[in-house]
């Protein structure tokens, strides 16, 4: 299956990406990783 | 020895790239389809080939080795990349985007003068240029010994392809291999990490595995001490890092050169976000299976050094001392099992004061046994005469040693993948500063496309032998690819303040340059005469290109009168 149509499919009638939610979404994800990250050091860390 | 299977999976994967990749030399008549694809690549495209540039081979084997050697840490390096990500949308990549530039340093010229352009574009490939041999050499180190080829087999397996591919198919090729890189890449991974959580045993369970690990440090990401020597800690990650991913995802023609064949600034900004949305879960993935490697050799017998034929070297070059270390590596590896065992089924059953004195049991165990090991790594360069980096053949050893048929071929296929990525972005963005920023700009700047493009693919060709050759003497040239690694850290930071400088109206060309140098010099300084850990060399970088170049504009603001704004050079109509 060749993926070129994809490629040179033209930009306009796509649906809009709005960039503040993009950011947002950004941020969000970051910070359930992080938070994430901690749990798993202060559940299973030593000391 | 891997079996033929594995070979299969190796040899069609490697047919596969090579097919696809050249399939796509179809169509390309002029330069800008060569190094842009037209500026028609969707996000995605865009986006997983920008992640693949950056995850080079040395990723997947060196970094998983660290998770199991050193734990989580390293994945605050990472910290600064969402944010340098979302900064980079609203300033430099608008600014590409819409002055249709083929290189970062192209909009340079346009916003100061063709010597900034120059020198920046030259500190790039000069740079690179020795940074792609090691891209090749230290993948090939690794597989000639864990596949048993020898040096320069290794270096053609990885080098053949990607130039191939990479000098017929350009741009647009290459950024469509990667797609299938990347996924060859996650999916190995994600393999990886499921045949390892599955492999943990049964009377030990996830929990009790992690508290294990938990116990020797290895899951404590977050080092929050303010100590600029230390290498790795969340301030440096988060400012040192966002200075040096603004630079390399900003400033740096192989990654630049990825979000300028997008078909749309929309599409450009989207696929930087694909990296601010998945690369530091990816990372923490790949030091999260370098974490659970180290649980399971609590459990299996891990070899006294990883790599086969360094280890086979120094038993046979120092036996007596060799059969004593592997007399006390294995009671060491024997009571550390034992006392994790304990402390599983303590935990199991509730006990906690036998839980923690099995832990204190475990711990001591653990430092002897890695006490053992240091002796072992101290013995084998002083009896063999080398000293290769053990903690790369971790993961290939594991996996080649304990998966069954298939996997490892998968993996090592996944390392020649991300290997090939990276170097074909090198090579890419190496003949289009060539062509662009000194061919056309000094030496031929009226010609046919048809002219530009044959020479276009020379330049591919040519600097991809001149990859292979470094990579061949690597060893040979180890010195003088540290200077030039050395120097490269040097400007990285600074080229961020030429960019920054840029979007600064009030600086001047004059100034800009004058800074570029101050800056390097800077920080030249800074690294001779203070112990500051690298990632800070950027922030200070950056910071004296800034002020020594606003400074040198205001005392000679009339040297090169009205240079154009940011905007005025990126053409954008108001």
């Amino acid at each position: 299956m060749s993926d070129e149509p994809l490629a040179r499919a033209p930009a306009a009638g796509r649906p809009r990406r709005s960039p503040g939610a993009l950011a947002a979404g950004v941020l969000i994800v970051q910070a359930l990783t992080l938070l994430a990250l901690w749990l798993l050091q202060s559940t299973f860390g030593g000391g | 020895m891997m079996h033929p299977v594995d070979w299969l999976i190796i040899f069609a994967y490697l047919a596969y790239i090579i097919w696809d990749g050249l399939r796509r030399t179809r169509g390309r008549e002029d330069i800008e389809g060569y190094f842009l694809a037209n500026r028609s690549m969707p996000w995605w495209v865009v986006g997983l080939s920008v992640m693949a540039t950056q995850m080079s081979a040395i990723t997947l084997v060196g970094t998983t080795g660290q998770g199991a050697s050193d734990g989580m840490r390293f994945v605050q390096f990472y910290f600064g990349l969402p944010l340098a990500m979302l900064i980079l949308s609203v300033t430099l990549v608008p600014f590409f985007h819409r002055a249709k530039v083929y290189t970062a340093y192209e909009f340079l010229e346009r916003r100061f003068d063709a010597r900034t352009r120059s020198m920046t574009s030259g500190l790039f490939l000069l740079s690179r240029g020795m940074s792609a041999g090691v891209i090749i050499s230290a993948p090939a180190v690794i597989l000639s010994v864990v596949l048993g080829l020898s040096f320069p087999v290794s270096v053609a397996i990885i080098g053949v392809p990607a130039v191939a591919y990479t000098m017929f198919g350009g741009v647009e090729a290459v950024q469509w291999v990667d797609v299938k890189q990347m996924v060859l890449i996650v999916g190995g991974l994600g393999a990886l990490l499921v045949i390892l959580l599955a492999g943990i045993p049964g009377d030990v369970g996830i929990g009790n595995a992690l508290r294990l690990a938990g116990e020797t440090g290895r899951l404590d990401t977050f080092d929050f001490s303010f100590d600029l020597t230390e290498t790795y800690t969340f301030w440096s990650g988060v400012i040192g890092g966002l200075f040096l991913m603004l630079s390399y995802f900003g400033t740096d023609q192989s990654q630049v050169q990825r979000y300028l064949t997008a078909r749309s600034l929309d599409d450009a900004r989207s696929s930087l976000f694909m990296s601010a949305y998945w690369k530091i879960p990816l990372q923490a993935m790949v030091l999260m299976i370098g974490v659970l490697v180290f649980v399971y050799y609590l459990f299996s017998a891990p070899p006294l050094l990883f790599n086969a034929a360094h280890d086979a070297a120094t038993r046979a070059a120092a036996t007596t001392e060799y059969q004593a270390l592997d007399l006390r590596y294995e009671g060491a590896f024997q009571r550390r099992r034992d006392a994790a065992l304990d402390f599983a089924r303590a935990r199991d059953a509730g006990d906690d004061a036998l839980a923690d004195r099995s832990a204190d049991r475990f711990l001591a165990e653990n430092a002897a046994l890695e006490a053992v090991r240091g002796d072992a790594l101290g013995l084998a360069p002083r009896a063999t005469g080398q000293n290769p980096r053990d903690v790369n053949y971790i993961i290939p050893a594991f996996v080649l040693g304990e998966l069954p048929i298939a996997i490892p071929g998968l993996f090592i296929a996944a390392v020649l993948a991300a290997a090939m990525s990276s170097i074909a972005a090198e090579l890419n963005s190496l003949s289009t500063a060539t062509i662009i920023d000194f061919y056309r700009r000094r030496f031929r700047p009226v010609a046919s496309d048809a002219h530009y493009l044959r020479a276009s693919r020379i330049a591919t060709g040519l600097w991809g032998l001149f990859a292979c050759g470094v990579a061949l003497y690597a060893v040979a040239l180890g010195s003088l690819i540290e200077v030039v690694n050395r120097f490269g850290s040097f400007f990285y930071g600074s080229i961020l303040g030429v960019f920054m400088l840029a979007m600064i109206p009030l600086a001047r060309p004059t100034g800009a340059f004058i800074g570029l140098i101050s800056g390097m010099v800077a920080v030249g300084l800074v690294d001779a005469f203070t112990d500051i850990a690298f990632l800070w060399l950027n922030v200070v970088g950056a910071v004296a290109v800034v002020t020594v170049g606003l400074l040198f504009s205001f005392i000679l603001p009339g040297a090169d009168g009205g240079a154009p704004t940011a905007v005025e050079a990126a053409g954008i109509q108001d």
